[in-house]
């Protein structure tokens, strides 16, 4: 008992602290943060568009199961049911005939959004177009009346029918109908702000109520967007984080009873591994403002390696003090942790947030923890109980290593390029199936390719409309030659007020537009058009709208999506479909002098993973010159620097070579998971090589490291079966790089 | 609105027959026989904005896929094609556009009338309407009321009426007041 209650006093010191750290923790679920940090401007449009652009409230529905006219009328039901929820601030399904808003705002706007005003009020074309009204009449009778009243030109059919053409979506009575599938498609924007996932949480669980509500169970919901991949990371990383680290630590668990079988050593082991979280924590909550979810996830995976250190100790504890076997493991201790510090402080200095904090976090939890072990003998633990092995058969095939170390640079090296992954969205923690369910919603929605987005940027907004325009007229060019089909541009729903106050210009006055609509026809009544006039007469008097016209209406989440505010500035957009030859097209755009630029996200996008992982490969490289020099400055001799240095190197290479050839090319992901790899490989290696001359001390070092190889890699192996992709692939790199540097330090000492 | 297309039907159909007795009777006379058929409507219709009432005229028949074809010649050119729960309207110089039936209770109206009497299904009409048959020397009138609430709440009443064997006239009257009247012929 003497033995138990000092580990425990320790452990719940240190649990007061890590709440005390953990309730300043501010953590946040954005998905970027494991991205590259934007450099320029392209690559912050990129990134922004990855994270779902300023529309980050947009949740995209789609409804399957049926034939398109229970769909609709599915669609209806459903948008009628989603306006009523309380954190719903709008619902889209296409059909615009039974939202007065939203017609009362393009009514209000059309003035200054139609273009060609000249064309259009000449009396010609007035004529033509009452001749149209009288048909709306023959169709619909008195109830065509209040808009023909209104709107004897058509302007809001035409606008309508030109900024809902748009969407490559077809529309069945009037409601949108993804003829593949088919399905019925809906728009929701939600009250909640992006970052306040449970709100959003509680949003989608109602939105889904009340489609079970509603819907018989032939149909099927589908739901995407920011929001829902927002949430879905945060469940994802907590549902997993919790998962995983039970079945983690019932295994670790198992693996130190079985080791260690004494209740007092196994509080005890667990103190360094505490300390280790309570110092991270408290570094990464004071250098950073926010945390991520996923920071922390990896980070107590990593932390695991903490766990190692009381295992060498205990492992090598003999009939003497633990304070002398703790002087005894100081030096090969110590200089691994060296070591693996170098390491994550290069990755500390990451131009990605979330790997500076994993950096932060790992590299003062490890200091912590190795402190914390070489303090343990003060907390006066019991000893494990197992009987000490005397010897073990030196294994010494050193050439194994070598020829596997050998096979596996060769095969990097003959991969070239192509060992690298460029793909971003496998380093977002979301499931990938929910990322391409969202892009191709997003796209039947927007109409327009995913891959080329036309940016305009500049300090002012006007400056950033007229470019959008000048842009907009080379797209009518090129559209003659069959370079683009069709595009969605910032202007079409706010011009630059320079065009917009020509099209006011071009407007008659009322006094003289009526007298037009009389010359045109005789057989309306004089005073059938009054309320037009009166709306003409408004909308010259208000003047040119501005984006705040658009707020609460329909149409803000689409002028949100191409018109947004940067750092320095505003940022317009035109998307593009249809592009059929976008070298000519980026060229026509140069040569007509507009400052509007084609980017293409997805070659723009694996240039940017492969400039960070050069990067990030640069400072790690750095880093383990470093760790070389170090070594070879600690361990007197080429002979025993060559013998530490195998092991972890071959693992490194081997494991390097095999993810490459069959998890589809290596990510950062990969590359830290291989720095883990080379961490825990350069430890086994110094233990061996450290005690090699006395055989009971190696035997009792070789059982510490298959400990550790065991808990270690095992709960790499278990966290490689989570659903996000970067654990999958980091818990995948080190639970075989665990393996081979377990296997290689047992056979790789030379004679 | 196309509430020429039963009446199309309904004249393309009229064989001379004797008189009638009873809704089954009057329909049977009337089932087409003649699919092919063109027929003219004329419909007037009063409107707030218009100095004097507004005469349609156009044509109407059957595709050969069975669908009614409504075509208005004045005041505009216009096609409006009745099928499956649909109608599609054609302008020129525009793309079709289509919209349910659900949008124009009237249509709906006729339809549902249009289908019964098409296929001689008086119970079917009955399911739909309330009707009323009413027989003199000139000829017939038969009323029809919706009862389905959402569509009576548009439509209060439509009104066949032609000489014996023979439709000639047609009036649709909506729960605002309008009401629209279209006479029918087999020549322009």
């Amino acid at each position: 008992m003497k033995h138990l209650w000092r580990p425990l006093l320790a452990l719940l010191i240190l649990a007061g602290a890590g709440a005390l750290a953990a309730s300043a923790l501010d953590l946040d679920f954005r998905i970027d943060a494991f991205l590259p940090a934007p450099k320029n401007p392209d690559q912050r449009l990129i990134v922004d568009q990855i994270e779902g652009g300023a529309a980050g409230r947009l949740i995209l529905a789609a409804i399957d199961g049926g034939e398109a006219d229970e769909l609709a009328d599915t669609s209806q039901l459903l948008a009628e049911r989603w306006r009523r929820l309380e954190g719903v601030e709008r619902v889209d399904n296409g059909d615009w005939a039974e939202q007065d808003a939203l017609i009362e705002t393009l009514m209000r706007h059309r003035f200054v959004l139609i273009d060609d005003v000249e064309r259009r009020v000449a009396t010609e074309a007035v004529r033509a177009a009452l001749d149209e009204r009288l048909a709306d009449l023959a169709l619909a009778g008195a109830r065509a009346e209040p808009l023909i009243r209104r709107d004897p030109l058509g302007l809001l059919d035409e606008l309508a029918g030109r900024l809902a053409g748009t969407a490559s979506v077809d529309s069945h009575d009037g409601v949108w109908i993804d003829q593949q599938g088919p399905r019925a498609v809906l728009s929701v924007l939600g009250r909640p702000a992006a970052f306040a996932i449970d709100d959003q949480a509680r949003l989608l669980e109602q939105l889904r109520a009340s489609f079970e509500d509603i819907a018989d169970e032939r149909f099927g919901l589908t739901l995407a967007g920011a929001p829902v991949i927002g949430v879905a990371s945060a469940e994802a990383s907590r549902s997993d984080a919790v998962r995983l680290s039970l079945w983690g630590g019932l295994l670790v668990l198992i693996v130190l009873a079985f080791a260690w079988r004494s209740a007092s050593a196994m509080l005890a082991g667990a103190v360094p591994l505490a300390c280790g979280v309570v110092c991270g924590l408290a570094v990464t909550v004071l250098a950073f403002d926010q945390v991520h979810g996923l920071t922390l996830a990896f980070g107590f995976t990593l932390l695991g390696v903490a766990l190692d250190y009381p295992v060498h100790l205990f492992g090598h504890a003999d009939h003497r003090p633990l304070s002398t076997t703790a002087r005894k493991i100081r030096s090969p201790l110590l200089l691994g942790v060296a070591s693996t510090l170098l390491a994550y402080g290069a990755i500390w200095v990451s131009s990605s947030p979330g790997l500076a904090q994993l950096g932060a976090f790992s590299a003062a939890g490890l200091a912590g923890a190795a402190a914390a072990t070489l303090l343990l003998p003060a907390l006066h633990p019991a000893l494990p109980r197992r009987v000490q092995p005397t010897r073990i058969r030196p294994l010494h095939w050193p050439a194994v290593p070598v020829v596997l170390g050998l096979a596996g640079l060769a095969v990097l090296v003959w991969q070239g390029e192509s060992r690298w992954s460029n793909d971003l969205s496998r380093l977002s923690p979301v499931d990938l199936e929910q990322l391409s369910l969202d892009r191709e919603l997003r796209t039947a929605l927007g109409g327009s390719d995913v891959r080329h987005l036309i940016a305009v940027e500049d300090t002012e907004l006007e400056a950033v409309l007229e470019q959008v325009e000048a842009a907009v007229a080379v797209l009518e060019q090129a559209r003659t030659q069959d370079l683009i089909e069709r595009w969605q541009a910032v202007t079409d729903l706010l011009p630059s007020a320079r065009t917009q106050q020509a099209r006011l210009a071009a407007w008659p006055a009322a006094a003289p537009m009526r007298e037009r609509l009389e010359s045109a026809s005789e057989r309306f009544r004089a005073d059938a058009f009054d309320d037009f006039l009166e709306d003409l007469s408004r909308a010259k008097a208000e003047g040119p709208i501005s984006p705040s016209d658009w707020q609460g209406s329909p149409l803000a989440a689409r002028l949100d999506a191409l018109l947004s505010q940067t750092e320095s500035g505003w940022r317009g957009l035109i998307m593009p479909a249809g592009v059929s030859d976008p070298a000519r097209l980026s060229q026509r755009l140069a040569e007509a002098g507009t400052e509007a630029r084609l980017v293409d996200l997805a070659a723009g996008s694996e240039a940017m993973v492969a400039e960070w992982r050069r990067d990030a490969g640069t400072s790690l490289g750095a880093a383990m010159l470093l760790i070389m020099a170090l070594l070879l400055l600690r361990l007197r001799g080429w002979r025993d620097w060559l013998a530490v240095m195998l092991p972890p190197t071959a693992a490194v290479l081997v494991s390097a070579a095999a993810l490459s050839l069959f998890d589809a090319g290596l990510t950062i992901v990969h590359l830290i998971g291989l720095l883990l790899v080379a961490g825990i490989g350069l430890d086994f290696a110094l233990f061996t090589r450290n005690f090699r001359t006395d055989p009971p001390v190696l035997a009792r070092s070789r059982r510490a490291i298959n400990t550790c190889a065991l808990s270690t890699g095992g709960v790499f192996l278990v966290l490689s079966q989570s659903v996000i992709g970067m654990l999958q692939m980091l818990g995948l790199t080190v639970a075989l790089g665990v393996l081979l540097s377990w296997l290689f330090s047992r056979m790789g000492q030379p004679r | 609105m196309n509430s020429g297309l039963l009446t199309l039907i309904l004249l393309a159909a009229s064989a001379t027959n004797d008189a009638t007795d009873g809704i089954d009777e009057l329909l049977a006379g009337l089932v087409p026989d003649q699919a092919q058929a063109e027929l003219h409507f004329v419909e007037r219709r009063e409107s707030s904005l218009l100095s004097e009432p507004l005469e349609i005229t156009g044509r109407l028949w059957r595709d050969r896929q069975g669908r009614l074809v409504r075509q208005t010649i004045e005041p505009r050119r216009e096609t409006q094609i009745l099928a499956s729960g649909m109608v599609i309207i054609e302008r020129p110089g525009q793309s079709p556009r289509n919209f349910s039936l659900r949008h124009a209770p009237e249509l709906a109206v006729l339809q549902r009338a249009l289908s019964a009497l098409l296929g001689s299904d008086a119970e079917g009409l009955g399911e739909h309407f309330r009707t009323q048959l009413t027989e003199s020397e000139s000829g017939w009138t038969l009323e029809l009321r919706p009862r389905d609430p959402a569509l009576a709440s548009r439509v209060t009443r439509l009104t066949l009426s032609g000489p014996d064997g023979d439709i000639d006239r047609l009036v649709l009257e909506l729960d605002n007041g309008e009401t629209v009247t279209t006479e029918l012929s087999r020549s322009p």
